[in-house]
């Protein structure tokens, strides 16, 4: 049993903050949060001078599979052989000595979804996993947890260049359909027939059956549109991810009640497609009654900076509990695994930060990190 | 009636060993007139009780207006890809100053940036500083150069040298040599004239500095080790495995600009990127500025990057001077610009609170006195 004397808790539940209280952990989870002394344990962590929170969650990442420090040739994220790849395993591709998994582990970001880039108009499946491991195996908290697409520039362009199918946002449309007609005929004939069992139909199938979602790299207006219209067309679940002009069709996300992975901030310079691109964005579409988590898209900024995503959308406007959650619960929440993770509170796993200061201080340090029970990281 | 505006109140980092509470900061004809007490008769009066007040931020490394923010292809302009040595191009002649990044430059407190050419090229062309309203300060700012994975990226494309570290340095000797050829030839024939090595001459003559791209530390060190070859004076740009070969910079004195600290490490040669390298040329006595590289990462990163540094122990003092006066430093600009004190320009921020805080908020700027921003609510932030 291990106890945590917090200072000041902030429990990312209902904008609950208590002062003073114990957390106490058995094995990897949390039993209970409660006042008073704090009971006999194994290890007390007194952190009554400080900030604990949940650690933090990165809802779009490609850590592991574009290894950082490695050059070019380890860019591992994009099959752009063909534009539809939906049978590719994100998992298949992390290695587990990336060093932004040291970066966030010392940084506080438990868990993370990771897989395919946006080259391919269907890119792959993806994986939640925890930011510490050997083997993937070990590191794997769901899997599927998404089917990866992308609208617009990126697979456009890509595929413009190669002079190749699709090269305009018509195309990339008709590819999604002829893929999902190609899927619902698949399943009727698999009714019947065993022997032709298909990687990229069964990963398909797995967004048409509704048992993942479609997670949509997506920046402009028109393409949300599309998205949309998709989705009535095939009744999927999905999540908007990028979303750079998402404060300008909010109305619609807002009917929609479509999750919304935002970021992420301080960014390369802005393409044509990321011409509307601004902190604000966040900020907007939390205020409407969007659920919003936060993104480093790891490694276009690494993923220790997940703090700063949080702290530049609240500089932007961004309700400052909203803002957190966006990089906690509510980022669990998107990512699926909501159920048992992102909040501190009995029964859920102890995914645990102390922090120095409050979670926007410049000077804030994290002085503890607490994965699934075990420190994994302890300021020296 | 010339207008004379009056800074009243407020904590004033002036940047010159001082910290000033509740004094009021006179400003006429662009330039810091004085700082005094009380209010002047018939002054323009901000009222910045309570506020912060810092000297305008530097940023001594962008390509602003050179890659143009949110256009496309058609506004990228910032690489001569096809010559490795291109010594007479100047930056000035490729910026839009239209571009929105200068907009987003003043709203983000930034009041002067140093824009160079990228870094495709050995040597790439010359630099130019000016103020984010357009005005030209310091025209050229240097030669800027670079080493490591970029140039020999691009002409091993090419098939052309250089394709190796040893090609890249090659060039760049070699330039440097055939320069000073040039110069012995011109005594004799004064109607010699090549542009490419009348550019070059400048560094022999001490006008301007190569300012040179090196991130690994052996290329760092290749860099000093070509300058000192020829006399010439260094300045080391991004620097980011400058931690590791920090005692060589502080001992033969070359400064720094450093970053951006809070970008990819997808290239190899920025694998040990981190943002503890600010402590350690801090203990090492290395001068050093920040940069955000713009557009590689937006240009309100300088401030985010001083405020990230914190966490990894850089003082507050260091943090500060490496995002004002030691920028103006490193450009041989510190009679003109980096703090407020008398007679210097009037390139002054007000923010909502230490701007070392990455959620702090930049209330206005002012550059030569005029108010070139102000911020009216999260509407008018540019980030």
């Amino acid at each position: 049993m291990k106890v945590i004397r917090a200072g000041t808790l902030l429990t990312m539940r209902n904008n609950k903050v208590l002062e003073d209280v114990n957390i106490i952990i058995e094995g990897d989870k949390i039993i209970e949060v409660k006042g008073g002394p704090p009971p006999d344990a194994d290890e007390v962590i007194d952190a009554r001078d400080h900030y604990v929170m949940p650690s933090f969650y990165d809802a779009h990442t490609h850590i592991g599979v574009a290894e950082e420090g490695a050059g070019f040739d380890y860019y591992d994220i994009n099959e752009a052989t063909d534009p539809s790849t939906p049978g590719l395993q994100g998992k298949d591709a992390i290695y587990p000595g990336d060093i932004g998994f040291k970066d966030a582990q010392a940084a506080g970001v438990s868990v993370c979804i990771t897989g395919p880039g946006s080259s391919n108009v269907i890119g792959g499946l993806q994986a939640v996993i925890r930011t510490k491991g050997n083997t993937v195996e070990e590191m794997i908290i769901k899997e599927p947890a998404g089917l990866k697409m992308s609208f617009g520039r990126n697979p456009q362009f890509y595929w413009r260049e190669q002079k190749k199918f699709p090269s305009t946002r018509m195309g990339v449309s008709a590819l999604i359909r002829e893929y999902f007609e190609k899927a619902r005929n698949y399943r009727k004939k698999k009714e019947k027939d065993k022997t032709g069992v298909d990687p990229n139909m069964e990963a398909l199938l797995l967004v048409l059956d509704r048992k993942i979602p479609a997670r949509i790299h997506v920046a402009n207006m028109e393409d949300i549109s599309t998205i949309f219209e998709l989705q009535d067309e095939y009744n999927i679940d999905i999540t908007l991810e990028h979303v750079t002009e998402g404060h300008l069709i909010v109305d619609e996300i807002v009917k929609r009640d479509i999750p919304c992975v935002v970021g992420p901030f301080f960014v390369a310079g802005k393409s044509i497609q990321t011409r509307f691109l601004t902190a604000r964005t966040a900020a907007i579409l939390s205020e409407k009654g969007v659920r919003v988590a936060l993104m480093t898209d790891h490694p276009a900024i690494p993923i220790h900076f997940i703090r700063h995503q949080a702290a530049l959308a609240y500089k932007a406007g961004m309700d400052k509990f909203k803002a957190l959650e966006a990089i906690t619960s509510q980022a669990a929440e998107i990512i699926g695994i909501g159920d048992q993770y992102g909040t501190i509170e009995e029964g859920k796993k102890a995914n645990i930060v102390i922090l120095s200061d409050g979670p926007f201080k410049a000077s804030s340090r994290v002085l503890y990190h607490i994965m699934e029970g075990e420190i994994v990281w302890k300021e020296s | 009636m010339e207008r004379i505006i009056a800074i009243k109140g407020g904590t004033v980092y002036t940047m010159e060993g001082k910290v000033l509470k509740d004094k009021v900061i006179v400003i006429k004809d662009g330039k810091i007139k004085e700082i005094i007490n009380n209010i002047p008769e018939n002054v323009t009066v901000i009222d910045a009780q309570g506020k912060f007040i810092y000297p305008g931020l530097i940023d001594i490394h962008t390509h602003a207006g050179l890659w143009e923010e949110g256009i496309g292809r058609e506004g990228y302009d910032g690489n001569e890809y096809t010559d490795p040595v291109t010594p007479h191009l100047r930056a000035l002649d490729g910026i839009n100053f239209l571009d929105r990044g200068f907009e987003e430059a003043k709203a983000n407190g930034i009041t002067t940036v140093n824009i160079m050419p990228g870094s495709a090229n050995v040597i790439g062309g010359q630099g130019v500083a000016v103020k984010t309203t357009g005005e030209i300060l310091l025209n050229p700012s240097g030669i800027k150069m670079a080493l490591g994975e970029n140039p020999r990226r691009v002409y091993r494309a090419q098939n052309r040298m250089p394709s190796t570290r040893m090609g890249s340095a090659f060039l760049m000797r070699k330039a440097l040599i055939e320069t000073q050829n040039y110069i012995k030839k011109k005594e004799k024939d004064k109607y010699l004239f090549d542009l490419k090595y009348e550019a070059l001459s400048g560094l022999f003559e001490g006008k301007y500095p190569a300012r040179i791209h090196a991130h690994r530390q052996d290329d760092i060190v290749t860099a000093i080790r070509i300058m000192g070859e020829f006399n010439i004076k260094a300045v080391i740009e991004h620097s980011t495995e400058g931690h590791l070969v920090a005692d060589f910079l502080s001992k033969k004195g070359i400064p720094c600009a450093l970053g951006p600290i809070i970008t990819t490490r997808v290239k190899q040669e920025l694998k040990f990127r981190t943002p503890e390298t600010a402590k350690v040329y801090e203990e090492k006595g290395v001068l050093f500025a920040f940069t955000t590289d713009y557009p590689v990462i937006p240009i309100y990163g300088l401030q985010l990057s001083a405020s990230i540094a914190l966490q990894y122990s850089l003082s507050r003092e260091t943090a500060l001077k490496a995002i004002t006066i030691n920028g103006a430093k490193i450009l041989g600009l510190d009679k003109r610009i980096g703090s407020i004190k008398e007679g210097k320009d009037a390139d002054i921020i007000i923010t909502d609170g230490d701007i070392l805080e990455p959620v702090t908020k930049i209330l206005y700027t002012l550059i030569n006195g005029e108010i070139v921003y102000e911020y009216k609510g999260p509407e008018s932030l540019l980030m």
